[in-house]
């Protein structure tokens, strides 16, 4: 250091004075230089302490998480004794979140409208005035953030206001925590919107809607069976509501040993097991131990990677057309019973009462054999002829009977035969007239033979009886056509014919045209009953005094 | 057919078993009848036949009380299938019936001993035409 030499007591004391006064400056000057250095470092320390902020924040999931973080930073950056932060929709004027619970959030609410330091509110929390307050609204959101630093009333007059520098700081905090909380309000919101879109997918819409409006009975299981909810209409139908069944089994309640054949069951199982649609009628037990009959549909549901969410059975209840069914079989059964004891009644009573006619024709035989007297020989011929006669109605009841009451059996036969073995045997009764057949197609047919047979021997013997009186040169002809599916047979007789006024009534029953021979009334009749069992088709043509045409026509 | 040919009638209608029994007479006066009632007493008639007085006709009723003429058929066969045999090579076996019932006509065909199902009564012609052959 440069000292002056030769100087002057007085230049000495003032050089001194001049030296003091640029220390004390400088000290100033100094202590100027060490309050920068701290203020320095304390806002170096809350730029510090804010990333630390936004490291956080980033990992923050909700926005009421992220307030609480925001709170706890402003006391711990801004030297204040309480943070407080929260999200409100200026557009609604709705308070979004917070992070304060009950009382406190009065409190805070209160310092926040108008900015205003307050009293403490009465629930015993510690009164707090605002200190400083910062309001954020981001650009295109209704969304306000708020953040409060507050101190204690009773400490309120000692505490100094935020400096420029200090508001600038959290002003700036306050608007970097903004875009967090839209983030993670604007992500909530869309996790929201698409939850409530999935919800109301159109398809479970349209699910719930029907499940719960329709009258079938709706039962929602997850994948092992047990029941997860079951409508209305499930509960009108079986007794039992939804807390009574949920997390059964449909099958513990509903069904009991040997209710429903064990095939049917087995086949359940077997479908549900495999995840398939199955459909099964199935009696069940009502809550109040009624049977019921329902048709099950049970439908898998699959979610987007194919495994099986749910089960959803639909029932309908068939109980009524079920016990009408069952109602109908037990009659049918019955009606089949007695048809048969019928059928056996009738074959008895023809048995009785043929047999002893049978003895009688037989005892008549023998007389005739015997006899010597020609007297004897008349009545004996009028006893025969009575004896047929009534047999010949027996046999014709028994036929009518057989075919209103027989199945239609189709036998594979030869016809022609069958034909000529008949024209043979009914020849007999009239040697006089000439029966000639006329075949086309092929002999062997598929036909109901025993009620082709009464048919034709009907119609055959019609035509030799009702031939002209006296008549000589008598003549009957079959032409008979056998095609692939169908065999038609005409009888042509050039007899006595049949008035036009019979013409329309000849196959009403018992109805006769002429009081001459022994008919009953009943032939054509029959003809046109069997005709109509077998589907075939039956006319007559007959001109009085010319003949008579009979033709029928039968499917084989 | 020999000159004195043996028939065995089986029927428990007496009246029509009279009736038979002189139908066969009139159109084989030769002719030696066996009439029983049931086939119990057929069963017991064939068990005693000698090989002389053996049936070459047998005339069944189908339907009797006890027993009808299947069963009797159809218990020889089990019963005393020798006798069966006998009656099968040694006998012409025919069915007698009052009755048009096609189950009879059935149950006839499926008995392959009968050889035909007559109707009641016999006439000395149905006797001569199975004598024919």
């Amino acid at each position: 250091m440069f000292v002056p030499q030769n100087l002057s007591n007085e230049e000495l004391l003032q050089a001194y004075l001049d030296l003091q006064a640029r220390v004390t400056q400088f000290s100033s000057i100094e202590q100027e230089l060490i309050n920068m250095r701290d203020t320095l470092d304390q806002e170096l320390e809350v730029y510090k302490r804010m990333n630390d902020f936004h490291a956080e924040a980033l990992e923050v999931g909700d926005v009421p998480e992220l307030l609480t973080l925001t709170a706890e930073y402003v006391v711990d950056l801004f030297e204040c004794e309480m943070g407080y932060a929260r999200v409100s929709d200026v557009q609604s004027n709705t308070l979004v979140a917070d992070h304060l619970e009950g009382g406190q959030r009065n409190l805070a609410d209160r310092h926040v409208s108008g900015f205003r330091a307050v009293r403490a509110g009465t629930d015993g929390a510690t009164p707090f005035a605002w200190h400083e307050a910062a309001e954020r609204r981001q650009p295109q959101s209704s969304l306000t953030l708020t953040v409060v630093a507050a101190v204690s009333e009773v400490r309120a007059g000692t505490y100094t206001p935020f400096s420029a520098k200090k508001a600038a700081l959290f002003r700036l905090f306050v608007e970097s925590c903004a875009p967090y909380v839209e983030n993670i309000h604007a992500t909530a919101q869309i996790q929201h919107q698409l939850e409530t879109i999935r919800k109301s997918e159109l398809e479970q819409r349209r699910l719930s809607l029907i499940a719960t409006t329709t009258h079938s009975g709706v039962i929602i299981a997850d994948p092992h069976g047990h029941i997860q909810w079951v409508n209305d209409a499930f509960t009108a139908n079986t007794g039992y509501a939804l807390d009574d069944v949920l997390g059964l089994k449909p099958k513990d309640f509903l069904q009991a040993p040997g209710l429903n054949d064990v095939e049917t069951l087995r086949n359940l199982s077997r479908a549900l097991a495999a995840h398939e649609n199955v459909s099964v009628d199935l009696k069940n037990l009502r809550k109040n131990g009624e049977p019921f009959y329902i048709r099950l549909n049970v439908t898998p549901v699959f979610d987007p990677e194919q495994r099986l969410v749910n089960f959803i059975g639909i029932q309908q209840d068939i109980t009524e057309g079920k016990v009408n069914q069952e109602q109908l079989q037990a009659q049918n059964e019955e009606l089949t019973k007695i048809n048969q004891e019928l059928d056996q009644f009738v074959y008895s009573i023809s048995h009785d009462l043929r047999a002893p006619l049978l003895s009688i024709q037989g005892l008549l035989d023998l007389i005739d054999l015997d006899a010597g007297q020609e007297g004897n020989a008349v009545y004996l011929k009028m006893i025969a002829e009575s004896v047929s006669r009534l047999d010949h109605t027996i046999l014709e009841i028994l036929n009518y009977s057989r075919n209103a009451r027989l199945d239609v059996h189709p036998v594979e036969f030869n016809f022609r035969t069958y034909v000529n073995d008949l024209v043979a045997d009914l020849s007999n009764l009239r040697p006089d007239i000439a029966v000639r057949v006329d075949w086309t197609g092929e002999e062997v047919v598929r036909l109901d033979e025993v009620r082709v047979g009464v048919l034709l021997k009907n119609i055959v013997s019609n035509a030799l009886k009702y031939s002209k009186q006296g008549q000589e040169g008598g003549e009957v002809v079959l032409a008979v056509q056998v095609e692939q599916d169908r065999c038609s047979v005409r009888v042509s007789d050039n007899g006595m014919g049949i008035g036009q006024e019979h013409l329309d009534k000849v196959f009403d029953m018992f109805y006769r045209a002429t009081q001459r021979g022994a008919g009953t009334g009943l032939g054509l009749y029959i003809c046109k009953e069997i005709v109509d069992k077998l589907n075939g088709t039956l006319s007559l043509h007959s001109t009085l005094g010319e003949g008579t045409v009979v033709e029928f026509t039968l499917p084989q | 057919m020999s000159a004195m040919p043996n028939y065995l009638l089986i029927d428990d209608d007496d009246i029509i078993q009279f009736v038979h029994k002189n139908i066969l007479a009139k159109a084989h006066p030769n002719a030696h009848v066996t009439a029983v009632f049931s086939g119990a007493e057929a069963l017991a008639f064939l068990v005693d036949c000698g090989d002389e007085e053996w049936p070459q006709m047998v005339f069944l009723d189908i339907n009797m009380p006890m027993q009808s003429g299947f069963e009797f058929l159809d218990g020889l066969k089990e019963a005393h299938p020798d006798l069966h045999a006998k009656l099968v090579t040694q006998s012409r076996l025919f069915l007698l019936t009052s009755s048009v019932n096609p189950r009879d006509v059935a149950e006839a065909e499926a008995h392959g001993e009968i050889e035909r199902l007559l109707s009641k009564p016999l006439t000395v012609q149905t006797v001569e035409d199975l004598e024919k052959g």
